[in-house]
């Protein structure tokens, strides 16, 4: 028996009492429960707490930049402002992605559907071709919740299916969803998708200026509001994470069984995790509608998109928020914003001299993003930034 | 002695004496294909220590599984206080399984109706012909159209009687009055073809006036037979396919509610721990969030699940937790991965873990098992110390030793030869992978 053990525990005495009433913050670094300790002066406690913060660590330098650059680099945003919002906007649906399958480990085959559940309601209840209208707010906040509602009916129906059979149904609902909106044409739009969507602010003006038109014609406005959001999906998972839910979720995927025999219920599990997912999802298909001003075709919500951001979080680390980022950052940028940015620009070079045309580097990037996949996985199976903890987790099944 | 962290579950001792804490009646355990444990008796009461002592394959395991909640039993029946461990069908159950059903048959409803045409009908028509969206216009295409009526809609000067759906266009007036007029005897037309096949009225009238022939439309039998039989259709699908779907929906609802209802789960928050013979321990959360998780649940277990904000009972469940980690030694290391920890740290850890739950029974799965005599001698110290506390304990162990030693009972359990035996078939079914 150790020492400490046979001790007689005595009684928490109030001065050992902090780091013990947060022990799970309070021992990998400094903790954040220690801020309101009530000896230093409030700003100076403010200060610190974002000095020990872990936003310190990647965020504010990343979103700092991110946020500064429609300013700082005027001449090239006004090339790549609308690529790198789509990018922005797929890093939000990823992040949902990665609660179900970082999280809680279940393979999720059609989380781009939900995007899709999402921009349609958007859609209906804003374009002028329905007498609905209600307002962007509004709208998106029924978008977000009618995509949270199909992922918990999803959830619900699929609540007694294991790993492979599970990822089959999530696959075929993502399908369910594609057909239904590419053949519902007076609802949907069919395959030329719902439109006209109204920019976020349209009808509201702001010191003078008309947001809609603002929205319109900066594609910094959508921009700030794409990084805003994210930050905000970011905050909220952070917290999500650190909470007991979160734990409760990282015990599940770690084990049902012994989950389960402290009293967590794998169907609240489940249940809880797929409506989050598709809540957040939603939220990037609401804007990704606002985004384009139309839904669009069906297949961008198909299997094609929920495999990208499947292999986007795999790339990043499921599990890991910066991971994803990165992961999406690496695929869809590369996708969306360097290779026609290169592209454009070998044309330039090129275009003159060469009688056989330019070559292109967009032909190849789906091979491109092949053999990087098949290369990291080979090398580096828990992702380019893995969390801690599903590091932990890969190390001891190796054992 | 230690002080021990307070626990709330304690009320319900006020139970009858003769009720003990558990009661296992004529259980019979199966697995795979044979049946270890045939009409197990087993009586536990507060804070009495019970041994079950068998060699391999006598279903110790099982029998923990059985009264865990982790597998169902063949025959018999395991009670805590006089009640099985199972949820209850609750009014807040029925309502939401009602109401999931329902939901269910509206979708499958809305598929049978033609969502899409009613759509059109109801919401996009009274864009393209000027009228205003309301509640009682909304009210007024949604009858036309499940009564498969014909409708009048204005476009420009012109007034167009179309069907319900708004797909079809079937004349053109001028005037209101006489648009009027003339949807009158068309769905006198339509209805008198509903009523029966040999009622077919005299179509000239309607199409009789020589003076303005662009404006008359022929109208072919065959859509006088469509709008006809469309009333019918459309409530008959509309119909079944609403308690079609309900049926499903409910049918889904039940499945869910019982997919939770005889589980580990269900178990634990009656007060059931449970250790296993290789300690389960979550690897990727450190010691202390490993105690910290079991201790979070049962901090929110007794809380209504609409006052569960984030943070509620937060910092009662931390304290638990490490007034946990005091006890079971692991004080130091509770910043450690559980893989750092060595087997005996690994099997405190998961104690730990299990009277996080405040239990009021623990199931501890050979827990000398891999320990050296001195890990042995120590942890059934600490077993012993849980007894205290008035927690029943049930555990198994292949030979006596020291943690069978502190236990009032042992219950001896032998393998069942004849119980083993299955027919060739079934063991060829058995050995296929």
């Amino acid at each position: 028996m150790t020492e400490a053990a046979r001790q007689p525990a005595s009684p928490p005495v109030s001065g050992e009492r902090r780091p013990r009433s947060n022990p799970a913050a309070g021992l990998g670094g400094p903790s954040r429960s220690r801020v309101l300790d009530g000896r230093t002066p409030p700003s100076n406690q403010i200060l610190r707490h974002l000095a020990r913060s872990p936003w310190c660590r990647w965020e504010v330098p990343v979103f700092g930049l991110l946020a500064a650059a429609p300013w700082g680099l005027a001449d090239a945003f006004n090339g790549i402002g609308g690529p790198l919002t789509s990018v922005l906007i797929l890093c939000i649906a990823a992040l949902g992605l990665n609660v179900v399958i970082g999280f809680t480990g279940l393979l999720h085959l059609g989380m781009a559907a939900f995007m899709g559940v999402g921009g349609l309601l958007l859609a209906i209840l804003t374009v002028p071709t329905n007498p609905l209208e209600i307002g962007f707010l509004p709208a998106v906040c029924v978008g977000v919740c009618g995509a949270a509602a199909a992922g918990g009916l999803l959830a619900a129906a699929t609540l007694r299916l294991r790993a492979d059979s599970l990822a089959v149904v999530t696959l075929g609902f993502g399908e369910v969803v594609r057909v239904l909106l590419g053949n519902l044409e007076q609802i949907t739009g069919g395959m030329q998708g719902l439109g006209p969507v109204p920019p976020p602010g349209a009808g509201l003006s702001l010191a003078g200026t008309d947001l809609g038109r603002a929205f319109v014609i900066d594609p910094r406005w959508f921009y700030l509001l794409a990084l805003a959001l994210l930050i905000g999906v970011i905050a909220v998972l952070r917290r999500l994470e650190q909470s007991a839910v979160g734990r409760a979720w990282i015990a599940f995927r770690e084990d049902p069984v012994a989950a389960a025999t402290i009293g967590i219920s794998a169907t609240r599990v489940r249940l809880a995790a797929f409506t989050v997912a598709a809540a957040i999802t939603g939220l990037a298909g609401c804007l990704a509608a606002a985004n384009l001003g139309t839904t669009g075709d069906p297949h961008s919500y198909g299997f094609g998109r929920s495999v990208a951001l499947l292999c986007a979080v795999m790339l990043g680390g499921p599990g890991s928020l910066p991971g994803t980022l990165l992961g999406v950052a690496i695929l869809f940028g590369l996708d969306i914003v360097v290779i026609p940015a290169i592209d454009a620009w070998s044309q330039q070079l090129t275009a003159a001299e060469s009688a056989a045309g330019p070559l292109t580097l967009g032909s190849w990037r789906l091979a491109l993003v092949g053999m990087a996949l098949i290369v990291m996985m080979r090398f580096r199976p828990q992702g380019l930034l893995p969390s801690r903890r599903s590091a932990a987790e890969l190390r001891e099944k190796h054992r | 002695m230690s002080r021990w962290p307070a626990r709330r579950r304690q009320v319900v001792a006020a139970s009858p004496a003769d009720i003990p804490l558990l009661d296992v009646d004529r259980l019979t355990v199966r697995v795979g294909g044979s049946v270890p444990v045939r009409d197990l008796e087993l009586d536990l009461a507060e804070g009495e220590a019970v041994a079950l002592v068998g060699p391999g394959q006598t279903g110790k395991t099982a029998v923990l599984d059985c009264i865990g909640g982790l597998r169902p039993a063949r025959g018999g029946s395991v009670r805590l206080d006089g009640h099985r461990l199972k949820q209850s069908f609750t009014a807040a159950t029925f309502w939401l399984v009602l109401c999931g059903g329902l939901l269910v048959g509206l979708a499958a409803a809305a598929a049978a109706v033609d969502v899409d045409s009613l759509w059109l009908a109801v919401v996009k028509r009274g864009l393209a012909v000027d009228e205003p969206f309301t509640p009682a216009t909304f009210a007024t295409r949604l009858r036309s159209y499940f009564r498969a009526e014909l409708a009048i809609d204005r476009l420009a000067d012109h007034w167009r009687i179309v069907t319900a759906d708004g797909r079809e266009v079937l004349a053109v007036r001028r005037e209101l009055a006489e648009a009027r007029e003339l949807r009158h005897q068309l769905q006198a037309a339509v209805t008198a073809r509903r009523t029966g096949p040999g009622t077919v009225p005299d179509l000239t009238d309607l199409v009789g006036d020589a003076n303005e022939p662009r404006r008359l439309l022929p109208i072919p039998a065959v859509t006088l037979d469509r709008l006809a039989a469309g009333k019918q259709r459309i409530r008959f699908r509309g119909w079944t396919a609403l308690a079609g779907g309900a049926v499903l929906g409910i049918a889904i609802g039940m499945a869910v509610w019982q997919q939770g209802r005889r589980s580990a789960a269900i178990a634990a928050r009656s007060g059931v721990a449970r250790t296993f013979r290789q300690p389960r321990v979550f690897s990727a959360l450190t010691v202390a969030e490993n105690v910290l998780v079991a201790a979070e649940r049962a901090a929110v277990a007794d809380v209504a699940w609409w006052k569960r904000w984030p943070g509620v009972g937060a910092s009662a469940a931390a304290d638990r937790a490490a007034a946990l980690l005091q006890v079971v030694g692991l004080d130091e290391q509770r910043a450690l991965l559980p893989a750092d920890l060595s087997s005996a740290g690994r099997r405190r850890l998961e104690l730990a873990r299990a009277l996080a739950v405040r239990p009021r029974l623990l199931l501890a799965d050979e827990p000398e098992a891999g320990l050296t005599v001195a890990e042995q001698q120590s942890l059934a110290e600490l077993f012993e110390r849980v007894r205290q506390q008035g927690i029943a304990i049930l555990l198994t162990a292949t030979v006596p030793g020291p943690l069978t030693a502190i236990c009032d009972r042992t219950i001896p359990l032998a393998r069942q030869p004849e119980s083993r035996q299955a027919s060739p078939p079934r063991m060829a079914r058995m050995a296929a992978p």
